[in-house]
């Protein structure tokens, strides 16, 4: 069981606070409400640029990283298409520096010419280093269009295209600043040896003064219902073909959230799945596959990647693909296989409360849900799930007219 | 009252804390002579076994045979099949990892205390009975080759073969290069045969980390403590001979970055020196505030990381730089690179820095050793390197102790751009 205290700044800012005594380290995380979903679609990879321009420097801390370092600390951020995540750890006697270096930046970030410029370099590269230069690398940049045709989970969190973080104008950037980085739209979540008292009194004197600003409202367009297949098919200069598919699930607060993610376990998680147990070892179609769902808070995806073997046509091996999922469909697991992706996620959760940075954020992220209580009882959101639910939320994703499939095949 | 306005500028007060004292892992033996190293802590219901035998591919009488042999472990034994390890190890929701790494295999399992006692009689099977069947050996490397060849083609890859190839020597094992036509060579006696000689009890060790108790440990006895084997046939190291230097351009077509690594052979963690190298290391590569960073990242935007570290294989360590960049900023990286090289041997370090970078060591140090599982994996890399946790809070005690002097001195001893070699993939002539 995490405990945690709760309470909320007269500017809107939540704070989260979890103890524990067996560390000499204190971890605060800090969770924005922005992700690249929020994004304009002439616009996009803006939320991850930003991301990074959060380390350019604020008024009175003019390096971020430098305050940091002195005090012991280490930190990092990630962006993806619902949140941005500050994370850092320092020792717990230095936790002041916290609260001083992360209350500045989300009061009066710099945004110098400077760091704008350099940034805008340094994303590029990031474009390039791990979806142009790599075998394989554009999977996503096709996948996500091909499965989401008007709700903006359809582009990736890195952008469009490059020339969207080449044209991102000053303005862009200082309004974006403005309307999502405000105290009422951000979460704090701090674990380690602390007592909450002393937490409100720092938050109070850091992040108490910062002035809210206007409440984002999300209102993005929804994904309409698919109704009929959608295929792309592209070549590539790379080694083995791979096929991909994705199916429509519901979103993270959804009912039926939790059997789709163990459906997907079932099917393609580890050498005792379903689908590696037919597909690799006995009919010999693939030589890997994988299947998971993506975990958006919006309508998500059940995500299957399967490796061609090099002897097998990719129409045959998505033949013999298609048959093994029509009888998934007809029955789509058996108690034990349950049990054991139940049994899997128990350990999985244990891991997990190991560090207090994976409690800070769990906490930020289920808080950010409006569901703080999450991060206990997710475990009995698994454990409640019976065969019955796997079964019919097979039979509701795993249809045709559901289905994007993506044929990735090698110049060979 | 009147309340005081905030004054942001202010840095809130940094304390310093290095007075930490850590002791070894309590250590029991099994049957058969195994030492357990393990750190127990009530606090977690996880616990992690990690078996290491010295059988990682610096062994190889054929290359692959360590690689395919580790992997295979978990491919059947004369109790239990492929499938019914993995749906064994998934029932009671644990992990099972196998590694094979150039000094040693490790074979590591982690699950909850409550299951431990259903899955050792399988980690057993694996070590002391594994089958090595045709049929599973030839599907499971078929499957690898696949991987391999995609693995290959990818920049980072690439870089490291060539460096490795290089700064290694061609024909040693710490050089030795895979080619996908290594996949047709092997065969699967080769694998028994290095199963019976490098996978014994005299050539293993246990470390450990979770709830611990006599329990546990008398469990492990149980099931890991009973099988003798003599390892036979150890094979000697080749020693590395002239390691290359100067530059090696490897083309790629079509390449939108390039892929640079820059580095030479350095001092075990023994010697003397590593401490301040170590500390030289780190303001000059090896964290987010370093030098190569704040330079080539954060001032000229050049490319999305650049790090250099210190990487301790048991037969010899290398220090190395590495960096994507794009095609066009190559050269300008390079010679960034050689100014940093230069600043850092000509001009002494200033208070300041030395003080930011021993500071955020002590956080390091202190995230290192934060609980017994990350204590563990710890003292893991220190006794593979013939140390221990003491060693380990000395040198950190040595560290913070070194001044600007010895730094720029060790700099002028090691960081010589002439005695290094670099490579460079991409688009370059």
């Amino acid at each position: 069981m995490i405990l945690f205290d709760k309470f909320t700044l007269s500017n809107g800012l939540q704070f989260f606070i979890h103890k524990d005594t067996s560390t000499p380290m204190v971890s605060m995380n800090i969770i924005y409400d922005v992700g690249s979903r929020d994004e304009q679609p002439d616009k996009t990879g803006l939320a991850h640029f930003f991301e990074h321009l959060m380390f350019g420097g604020s008024k009175n801390v003019p390096l971020y990283d430098t305050p940091l370092q002195l005090a012991g600390g280490e930190n990092n951020a990630w962006t993806n298409s619902d949140v941005t995540d500050f994370y850092l750890d320092i020792p717990k006697a230095n936790i002041e520096t916290a609260f001083w270096i992360e209350s500045d930046r989300m009061l009066q970030l710099s945004l110098t010419k400077k760091s704008i410029e350099t940034q805008r370099q340094v994303v590029i590269e990031e474009f390039k280093q791990t979806y142009l230069n790599q075998p394989y690398g554009d999977i996503w940049l096709l996948i996500k269009p091909l499965s989401y045709k008007t709700h903006p989970y359809s582009w990736n969190t890195i952008g469009k295209d490059i020339s969207h973080i080449q044209n991102a104008t000053t303005e862009d950037i200082r309004t974006f600043y403005k309307k999502f980085y405000i105290p009422n739209n951000a979460i704090v979540c701090i674990a380690g040896d602390v007592e909450t008292v002393e937490m409100q009194r720092l938050a109070e004197k850091w992040f108490g003064n910062i002035p809210s600003g206007t409440q984002y409202v999300r209102n993005l367009p929804p994904e309409p219902k698919q109704t009929q297949a959608r295929f792309l098919d592209v070549t590539r200069d790379v080694p083995q073909e791979i096929i991909f598919k994705t199916w429509h699930i519901g979103g993270r607060l959804d009912d039926d959230y939790y059997a789709a993610d163990l459906l997907s376990d079932i099917l393609g998680s580890g050498e005792s799945s379903r689908l590696h147990t037919s597909l690799v070892e006995k009919k010999k179609i693939f030589t890997k596959v994988n299947a998971y769902i993506t975990g958006d808070i919006d309508p998500g995806l059940l995500i299957f990647k399967g490796n061609v073997s090099p002897d097998i046509d990719i129409e045959k091996a998505e033949k013999v693909l298609n048959e093994e999922i029509t009888s998934i469909c007809e029955k789509a697991t058996t108690s034990a296989a349950l049990n054991r992706v139940k049994n899997k996620a128990e350990t999985a959760l244990a891991f997990e409360n190991i560090s207090i940075a994976n409690k800070a954020m769990r906490l930020a992220i289920c808080a950010n849900l409006g569901h703080p209580e999450l991060i206990n009882t997710i475990p009995q959101h698994y454990k409640s799930i019976k065969l019955s639910d796997i079964q019919t939320v097979a039979e509701k994703t795993l249809i045709d007219k559901n289905c994007n499939t993506l044929f990735y095949r090698s110049q060979k | 009252m009147k309340k005081q306005k905030l004054d942001r500028t202010n840095a809130p007060e940094v304390f310093q804390n290095i007075n930490i004292e850590l002791n070894e892992p309590s250590l029991y033996v099994l049957n058969n002579k195994i030492p357990v190293y393990y750190l127990s802590s009530d606090n977690h219901d996880l616990i992690c076994i990690q078996l290491i035998f010295k059988a990682g591919y610096a062994y190889n009488n054929i290359n692959l045979q360590a690689e395919m042999t580790a992997a295979m472990l978990q491919k059947g034994t004369s109790k239990y099949s492929a499938y019914q390890i993995a749906s064994e190890i998934d029932n009671y929701g644990a992990y099972l990892d196998i590694t094979c790494q150039v000094d040693n295999a490790f074979v590591t399992l982690t699950c909850l205390k409550k299951n431990l006692k259903k899955l050792l009689p399988i980690v057993k099977s694996m070590i002391s009975e594994a089958t090595f069947r045709e049929k599973e050996f030839k599907l499971y490397l078929h499957r690898n080759l696949q991987s391999f060849l995609t693995e290959e083609q990818k920049p980072k890859a690439i870089a490291t073969k060539h460096f490795s190839k290089l700064i290694y020597g061609e024909n040693t094992p710490y050089g030795t290069i895979l080619e996908s036509s290594d996949y047709d060579k092997i065969r699967i006696d080769c694998l028994s045969d290095f199963y019976i000689n490098h996978y014994t009890p005299d050539n293993c060790t246990i470390i450990m980390s979770g709830p611990i108790d006599n329990t546990v440990l008398e469990l492990l006895n149980e099931n890991l403590g009973d099988f003798w084997k003599a390892n036979s046939n150890k094979k000697s190291f080749v020693q590395i001979n002239n390691p290359a230097t100067g530059r090696t351009n490897i083309k790629r077509e079509n390449a939108l970055q390039s892929t640079i690594v820059i580095g030479k052979h350095v001092m075990p963690y023994q010697h003397p020196d590593y401490v301040q190298f170590n500390l030289l290391n780190i303001v000059f590569g090896g964290f987010f505030g370093s030098r190569l960073m704040k330079n080539i990242r954060e001032d000229k935007g050049y490319t999305y990381g650049i790090y250099s570290k210190v990487i301790l294989n048991q037969q010899a360590s290398v220090f190395l730089i590495k960096v994507d960049t794009a095609t066009e900023t190559t050269e300008p990286t390079l010679k960034e690179i050689k100014n940093e090289i230069e600043i850092i041997k000509n001009e002494l370090i200033s208070e300041d820095e030395l003080k930011l970078v021993k500071n955020y060591t002590i956080g390091n140090f202190m995230r290192s050793i934060d609980g017994v599982y990350n204590q563990a994996e710890c003292f893991k890399d220190l006794f593979l390197r013939g140390s221990g946790l003491k060693m380990y809070v000395d040198n950190f005690k040595k560290l913070m102790l070194i001044s600007p002097e010895t730094l720029q001195a060790t700099a002028n001893k090691y960081l010589d751009l002439e005695s290094m070699l670099t490579v460079v993939v991409g688009n370059v002539q």
